[in-house]
């Protein structure tokens, strides 16, 4: 049972973070628009199905767009996620598959697997994000950069956040 | 059919896919025109009382910069009501102050460059006398306020009473007193004691106390007043110092009469 309230306290935390606080944080002229809801996801279990992981990330961006009026940006782009999510995870699975119980944390997997797995799928999801904001205006190309300093901010957001809250623990 | 139930099957996760995206990106397509249609009531229905709370949230902590812009402003006006062709009024910040040691001090930071302090002139706040330049330094004056021992002021008992020293007791940073009242005068508790503009740091008539209360026997021809200071010297933030553009003409006066030689 706590293998999934935990994963689904922390994704009701994210999501909150985001949707309530971090709901307009446009920083550093547009180089840097957090999506911290995306740490929710990234820490459900590795072993849930791929269709449920996409129905939570769609409820997560629906929430978040009705949140911070994105009128379905966050949607499309958290849809995205959750749909590259299995795949990545099949991509940088061990040679045995993950174990029954195993976590999508950096304690479990290793910082490399989760530093990887972190910016490869943000910064997937910033590509699409900002190309579909900039689409209707012609700047796909110029917001480009953004996105991909953006994905970098939100992963090493991330990342510390992560690390904080998942300390190794010391061992004698 | 059995085939086509099977690809789906197969491929349920990516038709899925595409059926959720296809009705976000309708959502996002139809969500940036106008009008904004239903969505948008719904959010606002949504977010409304959030966003008042997070607007108060937002602007308590902007209380502190507004704060200090309004005082800032305040003083500028007040610079600018209280100007007399005698006596100018220019705003300065309290950078530095203190109001608990026997030689207290006050370090003003100017927010015109272009005015000229210079030494001796007066400090009031909020129309009140506070205290008098010592030494300026650019854009920065060193200061004593009126609560600094070894130091007396020239005050009047009311706008029409005698003149009396003005002297800081020394400790309590809400106190003065003034000393050398004739014991003829009538004074009441609530009295306001003003500046005489003798010393040439302050204008006439500027605010220094209330009167609290009168020391002294009643067999001495002079009393002590005991006032409480006007101006809150342990929350200064901004205040005013006083240019006398005819300063350097009096103290030519004032010069030429300490070299005159006294022959008789």
């Amino acid at each position: 049972m706590d293998r999934l309230i935990v994963p689904l306290a922390r994704w009701a935390a994210a999501l909150s973070v985001q949707g309530l606080i971090l709901r307009d944080a446009v920083w550093f002229h547009g180089w840097f628009c957090p999506a911290f809801h995306l740490m929710g996801l990234l820490l459900l279990p590795l072993t849930l199905s791929p269709v449920a992981i996409l129905l939570i990330s769609g409820i997560t961006g629906a929430l978040l767009d009705l949140l911070t009026a994105g009128g379905g940006l966050w949607t499309s782009s958290a849809l995205l996620f959750g749909a590259l999510l299995p795949v990545v995870n099949r991509l940088l699975a061990p040679r045995e598959g993950y174990e029954g119980d195993s976590r999508p944390t950096m304690t479990e997997q290793g910082p490399g697997w989760f530093i990887a797995r972190t910016l490869i799928l943000i910064t997937l999801h910033d590509l699409w994000r900002f190309g579909l904001e900039a689409g209707r205006w012609g700047l796909r190309w110029q917001t480009m950069p953004m996105a991909i300093t953006s994905a970098l901010a939100t992963s090493l957001l991330i990342l510390l956040i992560h690390r904080l809250f998942n300390a190794k623990p010391r061992t004698r | 059919m059995r085939d086509l139930f099977r690809l789906l099957g197969r491929y349920h996760v990516l038709l899925l896919f595409f059926v959720a995206q296809g009705f976000a990106l309708s959502w996002y397509a139809s969500s940036h025109g106008h009008p904004r249609g239903k969505w948008v009531r719904s959010h606002l229905a949504i977010t409304g009382a959030w966003d008042a709370q997070w607007s108060s949230i937002a602007s308590l902590a902007s209380l502190a910069e507004e704060n200090e812009k309004l005082a800032r402003d305040l003083a500028e006006a007040r610079g600018q009501t209280h100007s007399t062709p005698s006596f100018r009024h220019h705003p300065a910040k309290v950078i530095r102050s203190t109001s608990h040691a026997t030689h207290n001090v006050l370090v003003l930071e100017k927010s015109d460059s272009l005015q000229r302090w210079t030494p001796d002139q007066g400090v009031l706040s909020q129309g009140f006398a506070a205290g008098r330049i010592l030494e300026v330094e650019g854009a920065y004056a060193l200061a004593v306020p009126l609560i600094t021992a070894g130091m007396e002021w020239s005050g009047r008992v009311r706008r029409d009473g005698p003149v009396g020293r003005v002297r800081w007791k020394v400790g309590d940073p809400e106190r003065g007193q003034m000393i050398d009242v004739p014991r003829s005068t009538n004074v009441f508790p609530g009295d306001t004691l003003f500046t005489t503009g003798f010393q040439g740091v302050f204008p006439p008539d500027v605010p220094i106390g209330r009167v609290v209360d009168r020391k002294g026997p009643e067999s001495e021809e002079f009393s002590t007043l005991e006032f409480e200071y006007l101006v809150d010297f342990r929350s200064l933030r901004y205040v005013e110092w006083v240019e006398r553009p005819d300063a350097t003409l009096i103290d030519s006066l004032l010069n030429t009469f300490n070299n005159l030689s006294w022959t008789d």
